[in-house]
């Protein structure tokens, strides 16, 4: 035995590895990675019970609540935020007829947009209106710049509440947002 | 006279995938098998190996996945992959990766010839990563939520765990009798780094709620520990990274990390002249992290209801994140953490035949007769952050002449289920050099494997076991 044994040996191990070949890889493609969730989650719940409407034995036929949303030009939601659909639903078993507004204003207070529903009086059963609103890249600029919503509901005229009626209306709300990071 | 036979041991290589070793397990020739089985059947004068030459190994393995599915030069876009990834694989795949280097090593026999001892150490360097796939929060920074209302996300598909050390051991190995042979291994471990966080949990749920639109609620309940990082997370940390990592190597390798201690065990046993049994434990032991310590913890409860108001009480989406913040706090602690090593459990079952006995005085090797031949069996486990790994082996050794034997081997494991390994032992004159290539199959298209190793080597040696 020599060391033409040990060439061969290496020899061997050479034929294997030059035999033994890779798939073209692009490692590069990384950088390509572009992910596109989509997230859902609840905006507001505002219940109120007829009786609520009953002050001190008088009907108040308006409410209204300004929430502070400056979280749409933050972070993700600022710089990744392409699309989103704020979806409203509301129900009724009140017998009186209303309307929700809500709008938009910016960093000035200023009115930039409005949201209206209408709402019609309970007849035996429940009444369910539903809208979406959706901005996508033409408006989406909008919800950027949103700073407050004022949710605010008004009850037109009918048949008189009592601190004893029956009945509810509530506002559910939920947005859903379309990121794509880059 | 006594003829000395030096045999130079330069393992250079590198890739081989998964931690078990299963060619080099029992292949006793090469005294780095005491490494895998402190009890296993060696037989020689003395060894040592080269400084850093003597054992260089890499290991990388994955399960469900392979670089050719991400990184493919086949132009479907890598985000369609990706995709395609999370369909295919689930939380119980994983990629691991596992690396050593032998220092130092070196052994020598005692006592009588017919009842030998022997004495081996050395030290060498290992980095060990083990890292699932964690399937449901791919899927949420993938997909989001809206296609997934129903479904739980398990936050505790986030399990991984790195660790970069150094190991000083010295194993003693005894024959009791004929048929039987124990041995142990004490070690003592210095970590020079750890991240480990594997004891998560947490789920995150939406369903159609029945007011709000969902019942929307997150539960963490995660913890990631790390030592010796402490310098290279902090955010105004502007050294250089590479020389500063050389240099805390430098510090750290000798016992100047944080220490732990452990040992392996095993033995060899022969119920009858052509049947060996042996099993061992290696790693059976735990690193106590007191140096440099920074922990972080995301713990808490919280459901999403957005704005909640009847237009009297306070509610704000602004209050809303804070209430979140408030809810499930990120923390930073400093208190000190134990590791448990990767605990290795490894047996075989050997079966001898074509008895060859000893013609003339031949002083290369004590024994007077040895089998040509051999078949058996292996088992190999290891405990990872979840289920055990585990792999079963067949194989058959040869040794055609007193200086070439080979070990050929069929392994099925996690990683495949065609894994064809081939080792060869080639001693001439005072030098050995050996070969170890596991998944040889793998090597059609290297960028297809899921596992692959490859390992060569040159040990100087006097004496020598052949069984």
């Amino acid at each position: 035995m020599n060391y033409s044994f040990f060439k061969k040996i290496i020899g061997i191990l050479l034929l294997m590895l030059s035999f033994s070949c890779s798939s073209d890889l692009d490692f590069e493609q990384a950088n390509q990675l572009n992910v596109k969730p989509v997230f859902t989650t609840n905006l507001a719940y505002f219940p109120l019970e007829a009786n609520q409407f009953v002050v001190n034995g008088v009907e108040q036929s308006a409410f209204s609540y300004i929430a502070n949303v400056n979280f749409f030009d933050k972070g993700i939601v600022k710089e990744d935020l392409v699309k989103a659909e704020l979806y409203f639903r509301v129900k009724n078993t009140i017998n009186r007829v209303y309307t929700y507004n809500i709008t938009f204003l910016d960093v000035n207070k200023a009115p930039i947009y409005n949201i209206n529903m209408n709402i019609p009086a309970y007849n035996g059963t429940e009444i369910v209106v539903e809208k979406t609103e959706i901005f996508d890249s033409s408006n989406i600029d909008i919800l950027n710049n949103t700073n407050q919503i004022i949710f605010s509901i008004l009850m037109f005229p009918g048949p008189p509440l009592t601190a004893a009626s029956p009945g509810r209306i509530e506002l559910s709300s939920s947005i859903t947002a379309y990121f794509d990071v880059k | 006279m006594i003829k000395l036979k030096v045999f130079i041991c330069l393992l250079a290589t590198v890739v081989c995938f998964s931690q078990n070793k299963e060619i080099l397990y029992n292949f006793t020739p090469l005294p780095q098998s005491l490494l895998t089985n402190p009890g296993a059947d060696v037989k020689y004068k003395w060894f040592f190996g080269v400084p850093l030459l003597s054992g260089i190994s890499a290991n990388v393995g994955s399960t469900g996945i392979n670089a050719y599915d991400l990184f493919a030069n086949n132009g479907v876009d890598f985000n369609t992959k990706i995709k395609e990834v999370i369909a295919t694989t689930n939380r119980k795949d994983y990629v691991t990766a596992n690396q050593q280097l032998e220092l130092f090593s070196a052994g020598f026999g005692i006592g009588e010839p017919e009842n030998k001892s022997y004495v081996s150490f050395g030290m060498y360097q290992e980095l060990d990563t083990f890292i699932y796939i964690p399937t449901d929060l791919a899927i949420l920074s993938v997909y989001g939520n809206k296609d997934y209302i129903g479904k739980s996300f398990n936050l505790g598909d986030l399990s991984v765990k790195a660790e970069l050390l150094s190991v000083f051991h010295v194993g003693f190995n005894k024959p009791i009798n004929e048929k039987f042979t124990i041995g142990v291994r004490g070690k003592i471990y210095s970590s020079f780094f750890n991240a480990t966080s594997t004891h998560n949990s947490g789920s995150f749920y939406t369903v159609q709620g029945k007011d709000l639109i969902y019942d929307q609620s997150i539960r963490s309940n995660l913890t990631l520990n790390t030592s010796g990082a402490a310098k290279y997370l902090d955010e105004n940390y502007d050294g250089d990274l590479g020389s500063d990592l050389i240099e805390d190597t430098k510090q750290k390798a000798l016992l100047g990390g944080n220490l732990g201690l452990g040992f392996d065990v095993g033995l060899t046993y022969y119920p009858q002249k052509d049947i060996q049994i042996t099993a061992s434990l290696v790693d059976i032991g735990y690193i106590k992290h007191t140096q440099e310590v920074e922990s972080y913890t995301l713990k808490g409860s919280y459901n999403f209801k957005g704005v909640i108001t009847d237009f009297n009480a306070d509610g704000t989406p602004d209050n809303a994140y804070q209430d979140f913040k408030d809810a499930i706090q990120l923390d930073t602690l400093y208190t000190p953490y134990t590791t448990q090593r990767p605990l290795k459990f490894y047996s075989s079952f050997q079966y001898s035949f074509e008895e060859e006995r000893q013609t003339e005085c031949n002083c290369d090797t004590d024994e007077d007769s040895w089998y040509r031949s051999a078949v058996g069996a292996q088992f190999f486990a290891m405990s990872t952050p979840r289920a055990p790994m585990v792999a079963l082996t067949a194989y058959y050794r040869r040794r055609f002449f007193k200086g070439l034997q080979m070990k050929a081997t069929y392994t099925l494991d996690s990683y495949s289920y065609k894994n064809i390994g081939l080792g060869l032992y080639t001693k001439i004159g005072i030098a050995n050099f050996y070969v170890l290539a596991d998944n040889l199959l793998g090597y059609t298209d290297l960028a297809k494997a899921n596992a692959l190793s490859f390992q060569i080597g040159f040990n100087i040696i006097s004496g020598g076991s052949n069984r």
